[in-house]
């Protein structure tokens, strides 16, 4: 069986695993919630202030939400050392890192998009701008490609903590110093969008990063999964 | 000499300065069987991680079918059938989930409701793994284990959990399997079902081996066993 083959029944795996336990979504569209409710009462935002703030408020809603995210993804993997068995699959170890990788990133782009309606909802703004579908596509694009880069880097870093007792602390110490580059790109591109503006930059930064975190977790995942 | 299926030298594992498995060495030819024992903490669960390519050895040498480990991974992983104390399924999942998952992951084209009949899962096909009792749970480990007809078996405690006809049946399965060709590693407490299952024992003492020998001597592998764990 080749490595993508592989990359995709693992992936599969996870999103059936998540439409069985619900475990996670549900978790992370709560947190996410929470953070936008506890905003919404403390900062009394009229309109123009919660548009100056959604892409900042949404973004860090994302980077708890999918942290948490992150923490659960390896959760059953370490329960019965069912990773062990993936480890045993006669291909490259890296295709466990893109089959985790395709099933979070969906997973928070899954959550991404009801949090960023709620915050509509809540704040009463329209953050797609004056183009409804042009705003919308810009505001999808650099949801995705944040969603994609933050999991890129976040599966490694599970990956490296779901062997260690202090998982729960180590995790958002070790991601989020690492993740702060792709927070303020998503913010500036968030920003970008509302604007009208061209989010290509913002775009592009988030790509090159997602490839520079691929190819470095690529590289290192097996001595990650067998120390 | 049968061809060597699998080949250790010097293999050494350290966790920090501690040794649990030091400069052991170990050939297994085709259709062969070496039954390993020692008490708790003695290295076999480390050992056999080791020769699963699970767990990186500190210092030296694995060979699958004479090539070295460098080479012979990822492709060798199809060829390995290993079960530890854990059970390497996903609880969320059902077993057949489970078998079909690890059947993808090995190109393996076995029928899945005979794999489940052949285990006596099929009542229990469709239930999560975490809700199995503890020897449905080792049926259902074992079936993922070997459903791809592994030719090199590294089995730790595989008859734990099971009842009397699930252990002659594993039993059974494991000869039909060596005289198949394939090539058995052994960790378990239990001589008497893993002596008859093999033909060599190996008796490891923290991480050491102090006895190589042909299971034909039961008596000096009782005595080199009970040294080895007093608590016996």
């Amino acid at each position: 069986m080749g490595a993508v083959r592989a990359a995709l029944a693992i992936a599969g795996k996870d999103l059936l695993g998540e439409a069985r336990s619900r475990e996670r979504v549900p978790a992370m569209l709560l947190f996410a919630a929470l953070i936008l409710l506890v905003m919404h009462f403390a900062a009394g935002l009229d309109g123009a202030g919660a548009e100056r703030l959604a892409p900042g408020v949404l973004q860090t809603a994302f980077l708890l939400a999918g942290t948490l995210g992150l923490y659960r993804s390896f959760a059953p993997e370490t329960e019965a050392l069912a990773l062990h068995g993936l480890m045993l699959a006669p291909v490259d170890r890296a295709a466990i890192y893109f089959g985790k990788l395709l099933s979070g990133a969906a997973l928070l782009f899954l959550v991404q998009v009801p949090v960023a309606l709620l915050y509509e909802l809540l704040f009463a703004v329209n953050l797609s701008g004056g183009s409804a579908v042009r705003g919308s596509l810009a505001i999808g694009l650099v949801l995705l490609c944040g969603s994609f880069g933050f999991t890129a880097l976040g599966v490694t870093v599970a990956a490296i903590c779901a062997s260690t007792s202090a998982r729960e602390v180590l995790l958002p110490l070790l991601l989020f110093p690492l993740a702060a580059p792709l927070l303020i790109a998503g913010v500036s591109g968030l920003a970008s969008a509302m604007a009208g503006e061209p989010v290509w930059e913002a775009a592009r930064f988030l790509l090159l990063a997602s490839t520079a975190f691929v190819s470095v977790s690529w590289i290192v995942f097996e001595f990650v999964l067998e120390p | 000499m049968a061809p060597e299926v699998f080949r250790a030298e010097g293999l050494t594992r350290k966790y920090r300065e501690s040794a649990v498995v030091s400069g052991v060495a170990l050939r297994i030819g085709e259709g062969e069987g070496v039954c390993l024992l020692g008490g708790n903490g003695a290295g076999k669960t480390t050992l056999i991680g080791m020769a699963a390519s699970l767990i990186r050895p500190s210092a030296g040498a694995l060979f699958y079918g004479g090539i070295p480990a460098a080479e012979a991974l990822p492709a060798a992983r199809g060829r390995i059938g290993y079960a530890s104390h854990r059970s390497l399924l996903y609880p969320e999942l059902t077993v057949r989930q489970n078998l079909a998952l690890h059947r993808r992951l090995h190109g393996s084209a076995a029928d899945l409701d005979e794999l489940l009949a052949a285990w006596r899962l099929t009542l229990w096909a469709d239930t999560p793994a975490s809700r199995l009792s503890r020897g449905t749970a080792q049926r259902a480990t074992l079936a993922r284990a070997l459903l791809h007809e592994p030719t090199l078996l590294l089995l730790d405690e595989p008859f734990a959990g099971l009842d009397g006809p699930s252990r002659d049946r594993l039993a059974a399965r494991l000869r039909r399997a060596r005289a198949g060709g394939a090539a058995l590693l052994l960790a378990t407490h239990d001589l008497d079902r893993g002596l008859p299952l093999t033909e060599r024992t190996i008796v490891l003492h923290r991480g050491k081996k102090v006895l190589d020998g042909p299971n034909t001597d039961r008596a000096a592998i009782e005595r080199a066993y009970t040294a080895a764990d007093p608590a016996r």
